[in-house]
């Protein structure tokens, strides 16, 4: 999904009330620094902090079956009111008002200050910056000493690498180069032959 | 598969203590949060969601070797008794407990290590061992931890560690914690206080039996680590082994120093605490737990045999509403349970004697465990 403003690809999912409307925005991490994302001022640390603190075995449970996460994002929900992107920001409704959103499971910094707990994993990416002081706050360090998943990781990462040479593969079949395609189908053919032998 | 029958039938050896120190740490536990890469947390996800991690996670679960012969059962296959006897041993988290369909519970034949899947985190993985031993249950953990990664692929990044439901937890997700009996430093006054304060003052955190919330029973504490980014799991273990080791000698100081110089109040504390044990028709938990506790405290001075903190350790266990009910097989009236609770304790005291004025059972100072008479 591209920026609601520039051209870039977003990275950073906002989205807001309006008249009992949720209006969503896309934006790329540039415009989102410059609309002050990774700080917004109704943003407030302490009450995060606080409920993380205190929820550690609290009661809530099944925040989920009401249903309330299954609403994505499409491209034509955005600013379907004036469809003025790329021209500025005059429209744009504040920050400060706007809720940070996770795009992979609809999980906003909004429930995390509710909650104390987060949607999915990849909710972490989605509110980095914006979790940074908490978790310094939080935690002893910032970055993380000890065991890892070496086996989970390098799996993941095989599956990374396999996409990329995909991608790589159609591209040179698109420009006719015949040579690449069969040099990236004998790397694809290894890879997966690899993979399959771990499991 | 293991009955839950057996199970409650067979005690584990972190719950009696077997051949371990356990005077003032009765248990050592390390929990580790782990959750799979691209799926959404279990509070988060809906039912669906939550049963197709399930599916993913059982199996690897179910095969692991240290698993075979133990208890696993879906939450929505075990009664509410079931599950409260379950959290009153401390092998399912009360949050697990009112879980339902798409979660689950496996727990070792030794009962050492338990798993929830489901919980906060897609998986929650715990071992105890009895006495001040946190690498002791480290080091099978983490051998089952590794065993897992190796069929599932956990939500891990570089700079934040394991990621988690509760940012509290990201890292190492690790929570190493041990259970504490110091009923000398609460008998003198504001050393308990103080100790504990200065405790939560370094960032561990202090709790009473049942974790976060639970008001504190016949003395009886949680000390684990707060900070889980930022330190490895061996860090975080010394560190707060560091800290246990002292609160232990604080502890034991106190029982030393409460003899010197109060032998009759503390005679009388323990005499008065096993008269009203043996004789009591009706007892409620909080006076019973804290009655046992002197009584757990007057077998490490010397005023019985050895054995009596290890059948105070069962009855700590045995007296819980779920376990009275699971024993009585019906649900009761908390009078009922009262009375039950009195009768259990009567019969676990009758193969003890009271303590009697001049003799007491040489221990304390005494590391080695042996116990000697001695005429004082
Ligand atoms: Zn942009
Ligand atoms: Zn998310």
């Amino acid at each position: 999904m591209k920026c609601n403003i520039c051209e870039e690809t977003a990275t950073v999912f906002l989205e807001q009330l309006v008249d009992g409307k949720v209006k969503k925005m896309a934006l790329c991490s540039a415009c989102a620094e410059q609309h002050g994302v990774a700080h917004p001022q109704n943003f407030s640390l302490d009450a995060i902090f606080q409920s993380s603190m205190k929820n550690d075995s609290s009661d809530q449970d099944d925040v989920s079956d009401d249903g309330s996460q299954e609403d994505d994002f499409s491209e034509e929900e955005m600013f379907d009111d004036e469809g003025a992107q790329g021209e500025g920001d005059h429209h744009l409704p504040s920050v400060a008002e706007m809720d940070l959103v996770c795009d992979q499971c609809g999980f906003t910094i909004t429930e995390l200050r509710k909650l104390g707990r987060l949607g999915c994993p990849e909710c972490y990416g989605s509110f980095r910056v914006a979790m940074a002081p908490m978790l310094e706050s939080m935690h002893k360090g910032v970055k993380h000493e000890g065991k890892a998943p070496e086996g989970s990781l390098s799996r993941i990462r095989q599956v990374e690498q396999l996409k990329q040479l995909e991608s790589e593969l159609g591209k040179a079949i698109e420009r006719e180069a015949y040579e690449d395609a069969v040099k990236l189908r004998d790397e694809i053919r290894v890879l997966k032959t690899e993979m399959e032998a771990v499991s | 598969m293991m009955r839950f029958k057996t199970l409650v039938k067979h005690p584990a050896d972190w719950m009696t203590g077997k051949n371990t120190d356990n005077a003032v740490v009765l248990t050592s536990r390390i929990r580790l949060a782990r959750n799979i890469q691209g799926a959404v947390f279990p509070g988060w996800a809906k039912k669906a969601q939550r049963c197709e991690a399930l599916e993913a996670i059982r199996p690897a679960v179910d095969a692991l070797g240290v698993m075979s012969k133990g208890f696993s059962r879906e939450l929505n296959d075990l009664t509410s008794l079931q599950k409260q006897v379950l959290v009153e041993r401390h092998l399912i988290s009360r949050e697990q407990a009112a879980r339902g369909e798409g979660c689950a519970m496996v727990v070792d034949r030794k009962q050492g290590l338990s798993l929830m899947i489901n919980e906060e985190d897609h998986l929650r993985m715990q071992s105890i061992r009895a006495g001040l031993d946190l690498s002791g249950a480290y080091e099978p953990l983490q051998q089952v931890d590794s065993e897992l990664e190796k069929q599932l692929d956990f939500a891990f990044d570089a700079q934040l560690g394991y990621l988690t439901a509760c940012p509290t937890n990201l890292g190492t997700g690790m929570r190493a914690s041990a259970m504490l009996h110091l009923p000398a430093l609460a008998l003198s006054g504001e050393h308990l206080t103080q100790t504990l304060q200065a405790v939560s003052k370094i960032g561990l955190a202090v709790r009473g039996l049942f974790g976060e919330g639970t008001e504190s029973l016949g003395h009886l504490f949680q000390i684990s680590n707060q900070s889980t980014l930022g330190q490895s799991e061996q860090a975080i273990m010394r560190h707060l082994e560091k800290v246990l080791q002292q609160v232990v000698n604080h502890e034991k100081n106190a029982r030393l120093k409460l003899l010197e110089d109060k032998p009759g109040m503390v005679a009388d504390k323990i005499g008065r605490a096993y008269g009203l044990l043996s004789y009591a028709q009706m007892i409620d938990s909080k006076e019973a737990f804290d009655l046992i506790s002197l009584l757990r405290l007057g077998a490490d001075v010397g005023y019985f045999e050895k054995p009596m903190i290890s059948a105070c350790d069962a009855l700590l266990m045995n007296i819980q509403p779920g376990h009275l009910q699971l024993r009585a097989g019906e649900e009761l009236e908390p009078e009922k349970r009262d009375e039950i609770r009195a009768e259990i304790i009567r019969e676990k005291l009758q193969s003890f004697p009271a303590p009697a004025k001049g003799i007491t059972y040489k221990t304390l100072s005494d590391e080695d465990g042996q116990q000697t008479f001695m005429d004082s």
